[in-house]
């Protein structure tokens, strides 16, 4: 069992009605404190603001993508260790795998079920608890 | 009525599909026109890019906006149009890349991208892509719907039910079926009302277990309930325990087929991973390992249906695992399945021996795991119910009632909670059995038990003992409170009315009770349950008895 509860998440998503649905599935169903943005940019601008717990991104997103917003955010101070999700229409073996390779927690295949979406969360923060 | 705060959800839910519902017919109106501009014009080529982004967009969302075949049309549009955009971006020659696009479009590719609007049109009101995960359906209190023209009766079966702890809607026989069908579990409905086919609740009939209401046994009308998707035709809905039982079947079939549980091994982390996501996103539960040294400790707490292991991993072998769990009792009929890449058909056979159930061979497609994932749960619960559960009642059998029962002594003994054991015996049933025949005593045990496992929560424990007894052991709960709930319960049991023949009668069930905690092992309890069960049948039956408790000894 993780020592720490997650409350905290901020999610990167260039996509409007996925922003909206996710925040419904992790406020309304999961309880968290939820930050949204929309690129990149505005996610290294927030997330001292928010200090999230853990990370949620989109792999594809105009501008900056999921892996550089990412990488980016592993520069700043304080984020080295942050849990971070990818989401991605995709899902084939060898793209997991580069993710994971990338430090990511977890992977979460688009569609996503909105009504389990914050168990699934849920699921990968436990998991990355017991490992790290 | 306040609604429960995930009514609110599914709600919002709503609106937001019908919000991306708009928009996305425009979206796709613009992705037709720039296709077939760049298969005009090569200057137009260009487009394909913005194209084949939307279509990557849709597969993602319109599965989790309600529209899953919308998502899945878009994915295969995109993995065809994908190379050409690329093209584009490499600089390859436009007019070529037209002409490849031009031949695709008259190969096929022309009427599903026409079509793509079409799977926007059709959203069911209740797709199964909202409903597969029924992970909410603990806190929605779901209801049955019922619709009777004859008042009398609609209020007869809504009272008898309730009995059974339904929460029932009634609608007027003009009334039309509410516009969201999220919260309701199962419909009843009378023939007569089932006319005319372009009303609403023709497509809604297909998405909930529905029973109908018909005393017309005419191959036509039965053909005709058939086509509508109804599940099951009842011609005496008055007879409440029969009714119930069949409610009860029905919605015990539907949980079965969209639940399992699945445990995966395997030594490689990034293939775990892809299972994991596979069988995750096909709707099972899965607890992925990649230490096989920590086996059987998951295996304990996790409980899964089924276990796919490779055969290798590091230094481990799987069917030496295999062997080693087979020495647990426990674990003897859980199925094993092994990833294998040997095509070697001798040295399968070998592993099968050794303890193993079935085989995939390596690589193995994301369907066909998900497949033999979704079968082999499937078949392992209906084994597992054959073997542990009484095959009248769909209660635990004698053997397994009271392992969970000493289990539950252990537990209380060890955390010092409460917990409760008590013995039900329906009252005078040799007479039932002797004066309506064995089919309608089996029908008071049936009505009895499904009244059990209603109206008791889930944690607890309910096993038929005997003929026609029962155990009940309800954990976490103190014996004023257990008194309280079976005496409620055998208030509403002889009130329930059953039938046989032209006549009707009523039965009545005693109880004895007994602390878990106070007795010195599971054995013990039930003992003295059983006395204080004797006890009150001698005092005039109908009712609950509190064991005395016995002398502390220590």
């Amino acid at each position: 069992m993780p020592d720490t509860v997650l409350e905290r998440i901020l999610m990167i998503e260039d996509e409007p009605d996925i922003r909206t649905v996710a925040a419904l599935a992790l406020e309304d169903i999961g309880g968290f404190d939820l930050t949204t943005c929309e690129s990149g940019t505005q996610a290294l601008e927030q997330i001292d603001e928010c200090r999230p717990q853990l990370i949620l991104l989109d792999v594809m997103m105009p501008g900056m993508d999921g892996p550089a917003t990412l990488k980016a955010i592993r520069d700043l101070p304080g984020y080295t260790e942050t849990p971070a999700v990818f989401m991605t229409a995709k899902v084939q073996s060898d793209e997991i795998e580069s993710y994971l390779a990338q430090g990511a927690a977890g992977v979460i295949p688009k569609p996503f079920d909105p009504l389990t979406l914050a168990e699934r969360i849920r699921g990968i923060w436990n998991q990355d608890c017991t490992i790290g | 009525m306040p609604h429960s705060p995930s009514y609110e959800v599914r709600k919002k839910l709503e609106t937001l599909r019908n919000r991306f519902q708009d928009k996305t017919i425009r979206e796709i109106d613009c992705l037709v026109a720039s296709i077939f501009n760049a298969s005009r014009n090569a200057e137009a080529v260009g487009e394909l890019i913005a194209a084949s982004q939307l279509l990557h967009r849709l597969a993602g969302s319109a599965g989790t906006m309600g529209f899953p075949r919308l998502g899945e049309q878009a994915r295969k549009l995109e993995i065809a149009l994908q190379p050409l955009a690329d093209k584009v971006v490499l600089g390859a020659d436009r007019e070529q890349i037209r002409r490849q696009l031009t031949h695709m479009l008259a190969a096929g590719l022309e009427s599903q991208i026409v079509g793509l609007g079409d799977l926007l049109g059709s959203a069911e009101p209740v797709s199964t892509g909202w409903h597969q995960p029924r992970a909410f359906e603990t806190c929605a209190q779901p209801v049955l719907l019922i619709q009777e023209p004859d008042q009398e009766l609609a209020q007869l079966i809504s009272q008898g039910l309730s009995l059974y702890g339904y929460r029932l809607r009634s609608l007027g026989p003009q009334e039309d079926w509410p516009e969201s069908m999220e919260d309701v579990e199962l419909v009843m409905v009378r023939d007569t009302l089932l006319q005319d086919e372009n009303a609403g609740w023709s497509e809604r009939l297909h998405s909930v277990p529905a029973i109908c209401f018909s005393e017309a046994h005419d191959f036509t009308t039965r053909y005709r309930l058939a086509r509508f998707g109804v599940d099951a035709c009842i011609d005496e809905p008055q007879d409440i325990p029969a009714l119930a039982d069949r409610v009860e079947q029905l919605l015990a079939e539907g949980l079965a087929t969209l639940t399992g549980r699945v445990m995966i091994i395997d030594d490689d982390p990034e293939l775990l991973e892809h299972y994991r996501l596979v069988l995750t996103s096909g709707g099972l539960e899965v607890r992925a390992l990649d230490d096989p040294s920590r086996l059987l400790a998951e295996l304990a707490e996790f409980r899964p249906d089924i276990l796919f292991m490779d055969v290798q991993m590091g230094h481990y072998q799987g069917p030496v695992l295999a062997r080693m769990l087979r020495f647990q009792a426990e674990w003897v009929s859980l199925p094993i399945i092994f990833f294998s890449s040997e095509e070697d058909r001798d040295l399968q056979l070998d592993v099968l021996a050794r303890g193993g159930d079935d085989f995939v061979t390596k690589p193995v497609s994301d369907e066909f795991l998900l497949r033999t994932a979704r079968i082999r749960c499937y078949r392992a619960r209906q084994l597992g119910k054959l073997v542990s559960l009484d095959s009248l009642t769909g209660l635990l059998k004698h053997g397994l009632a009271k392992t969970e029962l000493n289990r539950e002594h252990a537990r209380c003994i060890r955390s010092g909670h409460d917990s409760v054991v008590a013995m039900l015996d329906l009252d005078h049933f040799k007479r039932i059995n002797d004066t309506y025949g064995h089919a309608t005593g089996d029908t008071v045990i049936k009505a009895l038990s499904n009244l059990l496992r209603h109206r008791l929560r889930n944690t607890d424990i309910i096993g038929r003992y005997g003929g026609e007894e029962f155990v009940v052991v309800l954990p976490e709960c103190s014996l004023d409170k257990a008194v309280e709930v079976l005496e409620a319960l055998s208030q509403d049991f002889a009130r329930l009315v059953f039938n046989a023949g032209n006549e009707e009668f009523s039965v009545t069930f005693s109880a004895g009770v007994a602390a878990l905690n106070a007795f010195a092992s599971g054995e013990k309890a039930i003992e003295a349950a059983d006395q204080a069960l004797y006890q009150r049948k001698r005092a005039g039956r109908n009712g609950v008895t509190v064991a005395i408790e016995e002398p502390p000894c220590r």
